[in-house]
């Protein structure tokens, strides 16, 4: 019995499977407007191209036209369109990937629902059956003991009965059953809809969701490959930018040209209090002879970032040749030199200055 | 009957979960159409201005960042972005960002006398039978498209834009291009 319902599953299965796949809209006798039929209208409420009275389903339709004029196959008029709108504008959901669970679905359902189904009738049916067949036995027993019957009779009788009963009559849907059915449905609703409700507040829509596309937001970037002109072209469409202004003011610092850096380490200064610009405007200050506002800047720096190597290195050669200052100088060069990734000539300038800071 | 209860207590909890599951629509949200267009190169469209003669080549504008967008003035979302667009058009137009935008299914004098109440700032051009909408796979107006130097489109921003989202996007655009090479 159990394999007679699968194999009755799978045909109605194939059944299904057929009907979907088959009931194309290939019988229409316009063939634009069988493409137009399979393709879904951008600005409508799930209706088709074909069916819409919609200016862009007919500007659609007439593009169809114009490509069948033009010798495209249906192939390529599809594939014209799922190249602009995505899978989304074709009717059908394609059975791959995530829209394959449609066509699955109501297959698996409709083959379970059928076994439920059948195995309830079967299992009413059989139990009645026994109960009538243990009613006959008590009735045979009962005759047999008044003696009406012999033993060979009854048992005769009894075998004819329960070949009788095997193939009973279908009994309806016992009430009991449509109880459960209904307390099951009832309560999945109401299990629903508190379960979508709860799922639809509780999510977050998507920062910038209205923008699809490649711009993310990815962290820093490489700067290296930029022109000067270029970094500048940016830094003044996008002032408040800061760390493209100080990767342009670094390039500048680093080839010397401190009359272009300064006026972007001020900018960026403006902002806020930048440990990098603090220091380098603190260098470029002791280099213009005002040993005093240097130290300020580059202390200031410090306070920002006190493990900045570039400021506790500029502040030690503004301290020990600029003020004279070699005590104040002497603990900023041990920093430096604890530190790892000094460069070598650095490191040794550092070493003679700290012999010269501590030897006077 | 104690059965029944277990029966409609598991199945009800497990259409319940399904249904869950259902609505957190795995992570995406339907509403955002992603544009397959994305990361590919922009139609090359030749469009007549609306108003006077000659076109835009948007093809020849390969080299400029490029901002098109789609309106009409029966468009009520487009009113209230235009003011958006004509002050990025003006900020950005010496960084090298080029405005466009296509009329869609409107008529050209009633076009014309949006841009006589909101105020013209860039290019307004025309798009007869709507190819170029097509071309660009648009849903529904206003919808923005972002073309990096390259010539690729590399956003969408779909409905009324946001001066933010407009002001991050091309920021992050220039960026791009700026370490492109």
């Amino acid at each position: 019995m159990p394999r007679r319902l699968g194999a009755l599953a799978t045909a109605l299965a194939a059944v299904v499977l057929a009907v979907m796949v088959f009931t194309g809209d290939s019988s229409a006798g316009d063939r634009g407007e069988a493409l137009g039929a399979r393709l879904r209208c951008p600005v409508c409420q799930s209706e088709s191209v074909a069916d819409s009275t919609s200016q862009t389903a007919r500007d659609i339709q007439s593009l169809i036209d114009e490509q069948i004029a033009a010798g495209s196959s249906d192939g390529e008029i599809i594939d014209f369109f799922v190249a602009r709108y995505g899978e989304w504008i074709v009717l059908d959901a394609p059975a791959k990937g995530r829209t394959l669970v449609l066509w699955i679905l109501p297959v698996v359902a409709a083959g379970g629902g059928i076994a439920v189904i059948a195995s309830r009738r079967r299992r009413g049916a059989s139990a009645v059956a026994s109960e009538v067949i243990e009613e006959d036995r008590r009735d045979l027993a009962r005759q047999v003991e008044m003696g009406e019957l012999d033993d060979a009779a009854a048992s005769k009788l009894l075998s004819t009965y329960e070949a009788e009963t095997k193939a009973p009559p279908p009994q309806p849907t016992s009430s009991r059953g449509s109880r459960v059915a209904a307390g099951v449905t009832v309560m999945a609703v109401a299990i629903g809809a508190v379960g979508f409700a709860v799922v639809r507040s509780s999510e977050a829509r998507p920062v910038g969701g209205l923008l699809t596309g490649g711009i993310v937001d990815d962290g820093p970037r490489d700067l290296s490959n930029v022109t000067n002109e270029e970094l500048e072209a940016v830094v003044a469409a996008n002032p408040e930018v800061i760390p493209m202004r100080l990767a342009l003011a670094r390039r500048y610092f680093n080839e010397g040209d401190f009359s272009a850096a300064l006026p972007h380490y001020l900018a960026v200064l403006e902002k806020e209090a930048d440990p990098e610009a603090l220091a380098n405007v603190g260098w470029m200050v002791y280099l213009n002879d005002s040993p005093d506002t240097a130290a300020a800047y580059l202390e200031r720096s410090l306070d920002a970032a006190p493990d900045y190597t570039q400021a506790q290195w500029f502040l030690a050669n503004v301290r020990l040749f600029g003020l004279d200052d070699p005590e104040g100088a002497a603990p900023l060069l041990r920093q430096v030199l604890a530190t790892n990734d000094v460069p070598d000539e650095v490191r040794q300038e550092a070493e003679s200055m700290l012999a010269e800071a501590t030897a006077s | 009957m104690s059965r029944q209860v277990l029966v409609v207590t598991i199945a009800s909890v497990l259409v319940g979960v399904v249904v869950m599951a259902m609505a957190t629509r795995f992570g995406s949200d339907p509403n955002a159409v992603v544009s397959p267009l994305v990361g590919t190169p922009a139609p090359a469209l030749d469009l007549p201005y609306l108003e006077g003669n000659g076109s835009v080549d948007l093809a020849a504008a390969d080299g400029e960042i490029l901002v098109v967008n789609f309106w009409a003035s029966w468009c009520f979302p487009c009113r209230a972005e235009h003011p958006v667009l004509l002050d990025a058009a003006d900020r950005w137009e010496d960084a090298g960002v080029r405005f466009v935008g296509i009329v869609y299914q409107d008529e050209t004098d009633t076009a014309s006398a949006f841009l006589d109440e909101f105020g013209r700032g860039y290019e307004a051009v025309t798009d007869g039978g709507g190819r170029a909408a097509i071309s660009f796979g648009v849903f529904g107006i206003p919808e923005t498209f972002l073309i990096g130097r390259d010539g690729n489109i590399a956003g969408v921003v779909r409905g009324e834009i946001d001066a933010e989202i407009l002001e991050s996007a091309l920021q992050q655009l220039l960026l791009a291009d700026a370490t492109a090479d």
